[in-house]
């Protein structure tokens, strides 16, 4: 064969070699950036979207079911008065006045959580307090901040946003990864909590900001607010991890004095 | 250029090579399984994110590259409608899709007259050094 038959040969292989090079160099990079995109912008884009568009009955659906769960498996029934429970309520009507919430069909709950001071809302504006974190408050201007943060999470539609979140994550991947089901199902879970976990702490600030304005708005201060923090800081044992779903609540402190 | 256009200059391009000798055509056809591209892997690189990977294929290097660049600026803007830019791109990649086996078509027949010069280019100095 001659030399210039060879040399051609040997060329076209070092060429096909780059190309091919080039090609899955460029494939690496436009999956990495496009699903880094996808899962930081476009995810939380369409869950907010698809949240709006969803009809009311679904939240209500949501709400009743998630309650009931909860009241199943987690809950005990409230050991307040009634006396206390209606003075709560009365507050609670009284931060929902003038109609700045959107419309969700706001209602309070009261329940028991294994003694934890917590509290919480579901997607349609159903917010459950313990009565640990009653008895917790000590005046109403904490347990308004409290309700006032859980009503910040229904008005930022955060449970329903959440909810759709996982799922397009949940849709995207097994389109993508098929059934293949040992991998897909490592990388879902993977991306499901790193999801919530960000889009969590981001959600809990939001909701901060929200009752940090309205207390700024009904009392003239945000002092209820951050003594409910540092009294909830010094109850929880809990190490706060890069993996927590909540920020920790020296960092959420910290926004609500540097946003006044 | 339609199916018939292609197939007479590759039925020429085959009664070419049939007129080398044994040797020379030995070497066409080694040079034809590397040089040849596949029509299918062009389509696929295609349509697989537009980003000029079908032009690396065809060793369109810096027409990939442009692609490829316009692709990732974007995918990076794409809160402030970098998605325009990549529809643009999809759009002006998109005939070349419905156009693949064309295309390819093309580029190997350009790619063996080319051997077949090269090849009939060496027996002629061949010729000449042996007189």
């Amino acid at each position: 064969m001659s030399l210039t038959i060879q040399s051609r040969i040997k060329q076209s292989q070092t060429t096909k070699r780059a190309q091919w090079f080039l090609i899955f160099a460029a494939t690496i990079i436009i999956v990495l950036l496009s699903g880094y995109q996808f899962y930081t912008k476009g995810v939380p884009y369409f869950a907010e979207k698809i949240s709006e568009s969803l009809p009311d009955e679904i939240y209500q659906v949501i709400d009743e079911s998630s309650l009931q769960e909860l009241d199943n498996s987690e809950f005990n029934a409230s050991q307040l008065s009634i006396s206390e429970q209606e003075e709560i309520q009365a507050l609670f009507k009284s931060l929902l006045k003038g109609g700045t919430h959107g419309n969700r069909g706001y209602k309070l709950e009261f329940r028991q959580w294994d003694g934890k001071a917590n509290a919480m809302a579901l997607a349609n504006g159903t917010i459950i307090i313990t009565d640990s974190m009653v008895t917790l408050s000590e005046n109403p201007q904490e347990l308004s901040a409290v309700m006032l943060h859980e009503i910040g999470h229904v008005r930022h539609n955060h449970v329903m946003e959440s909810l759709v979140g996982s799922s397009i994550v949940f849709v995207s991947l097994t389109i993508v990864f098929g059934d293949v089901s040992a991998v897909s199902d490592i990388i879902m879970q993977g991306a499901i909590l790193g999801l919530n976990r960000g889009y969590s702490q981001q959600a809990e600030f939001e909701a901060d900001f929200y009752a940090n304005e309205k207390m700024n708005e009904m009392y003239g201060d945000n002092t209820g607010m951050i003594s409910i923090f540092e009294k909830l800081a010094a109850e929880t044992d809990d190490p706060h991890s890069w993996l927590s779903s909540h920020p920790s609540f020296e960092k959420r402190i910290e926004k609500i004095k540097r946003a006044d | 250029m339609d199916d018939l256009a292609f197939r007479e200059q590759e039925e020429a391009l085959r009664n070419k090579a049939a007129q080398l000798s044994s040797e020379l055509r030995k070497q066409y056809y080694q040079l034809e399984e590397q040089l040849v591209k596949d029509p299918d892997t062009y389509a696929v690189l295609n349509y697989f994110f537009a980003a000029g990977l079908h032009h690396f294929y065809l060793g369109k290097i810096a027409r990939g590259v442009v692609n490829l660049v316009l692709m990732l600026i974007g995918l990076a803007l794409i809160p402030y409608h970098g998605w325009v830019l990549i529809i643009f791109v999809c759009v002006i990649e998109l005939p070349q899709l419905f156009n693949s086996q064309k295309i390819v078509r093309q580029y190997n027949i350009d790619v063996m007259r080319e051997v077949l010069d090269e090849l009939n280019n060496s027996k002629q100095n061949q010729t000449i050094s042996d007189d």
